[in-house]
């Protein structure tokens, strides 16, 4: 004689057995015998309940119908955001980020400023490299005449310095001044 | 609203940045004022052709004679030329005041002496220079420096002495 009893699935830790019933793809002769365990067995019959409940909960659900025009919209769009250029794209998502951030906009203000000045020092040090040029470009008016200052004082200098003693007459001059 | 005010005071700020410096904060020193033999040497590394171009506005009487002073001082032996560098940079220690008044007594010296006489009087200077007051006081009374100049003249000598930098 054929055993027909079932030892109940729950307990035995074999629940596909419940989920199989509850998919109609459990064998006869197992769908026999589970029908007649939960005849006695409430928690198999909730179990098997609770999941008839959602199979048919999926059952009844019907999709919305698209529109018409659903695929001309969708390539319009695609092609839409292939005509955006690609620092929007990547920009698009930190701005948004960044829209949720309340701290942001000195930050980033800070951060403009500081390119700004940033750029402005590089171009004013470039401006301020010496150039190779002769050096007559480098000396203007103002230049010659501090020139011609600082020889006529250094002559003066000169004619009463030690190291002039020497110089023309100056043999002759020791002898005669003292 | 911050941030256009952050960037604006930034642009403010590089603006100032290129803008002329306020005349007193000028680095070149107007005539008399704090100049350099360091401008000198630079027309001293110029080329003669260089040199003739930055000095062609002169008039030719000036060009002549800055002419000779740059080669005057480019022949100048080291030693010396630091001897005279030391000198001037006392020189231009002094108060400005003082510095022209120098250079006018220096004036009145020239017209004083003669070329011929000069070398002479420029000897005395330099004598009184480097004495100490009692050699200064027996060069003072000595019969060679009363018979050669003046009382105007030892004046002059002793004021110029008196006045210029220190020698050393």
């Amino acid at each position: 004689m054929q055993n027909t009893r079932m030892t109940c699935p729950l307990q035995t830790d074999n629940a596909d057995v419940l989920l199989d019933y509850c998919a109609r793809s459990l064998d006869a002769e197992r769908t026999a015998m589970l029908e007649t365990h939960m005849k006695s067995c409430a928690d198999c019959r909730e179990m098997a309940a609770a999941q008839a409940e959602v199979w048919s909960a999926m059952d009844a659900y019907e999709a919305e119908p698209i529109s018409a025009d659903f695929d001309r919209k969708l390539y319009a769009r695609i092609e839409e955001i292939d005509r955006v250029p690609a620092w929007e794209r990547f920009w698009a998502p930190i701005r948004e980020y960044l829209h949720g951030q309340p701290g942001w906009k000195p930050v980033l203000s800070i951060a403009a400023a500081s390119a700004v000045l940033l750029v402005v020092i590089a171009v004013k040090n470039d401006v301020s490299q010496p150039a190779v040029e002769p050096a007559s470009a480098i000396v203007d008016v103002n230049d010659v005449e501090q020139a011609e200052h600082v020889l006529e004082d250094l002559e003066m200098l000169r004619q009463f310095s030690d190291g002039n003693a020497a110089d023309s007459g100056g043999a002759n001059a020791q002898k005669e001044v003292i | 609203m911050r941030a256009v005010s952050v960037i604006a005071t930034t642009v403010f700020l590089s603006l100032a940045a290129f803008a002329d410096p306020q005349p007193g904060m000028k680095r070149k020193a107007p005539p008399f004022m704090g100049a350099s033999p360091e401008v000198v040497e630079r027309f001293n590394r110029m080329t003669p052709s260089e040199r003739r171009e930055a000095l062609q506005k002169l008039p030719p009487e000036r060009r002549q004679m800055m002419e000779r002073r740059l080669e005057n001082w480019a022949n100048t032996p080291p030693q010396e030329r630091k001897r005279l560098q030391g000198s001037y940079a006392r020189f231009q220690e002094m108060p400005p005041e003082r510095q022209q008044e120098i250079r006018q007594l220096f004036r009145r010296f020239s017209e004083t002496f003669e070329p011929e006489r000069r070398p002479r009087a420029q000897h005395a200077v330099r004598m009184l220079r480097r004495a100490d007051p009692e050699e200064r006081k027996r060069i003072q009374n000595s019969r060679p420096y009363q018979n050669n100049f003046s009382e105007e003249e030892r004046k002059l000598i002793e004021q110029m002495a008196n006045d210029l930098p220190d020698p050393e």
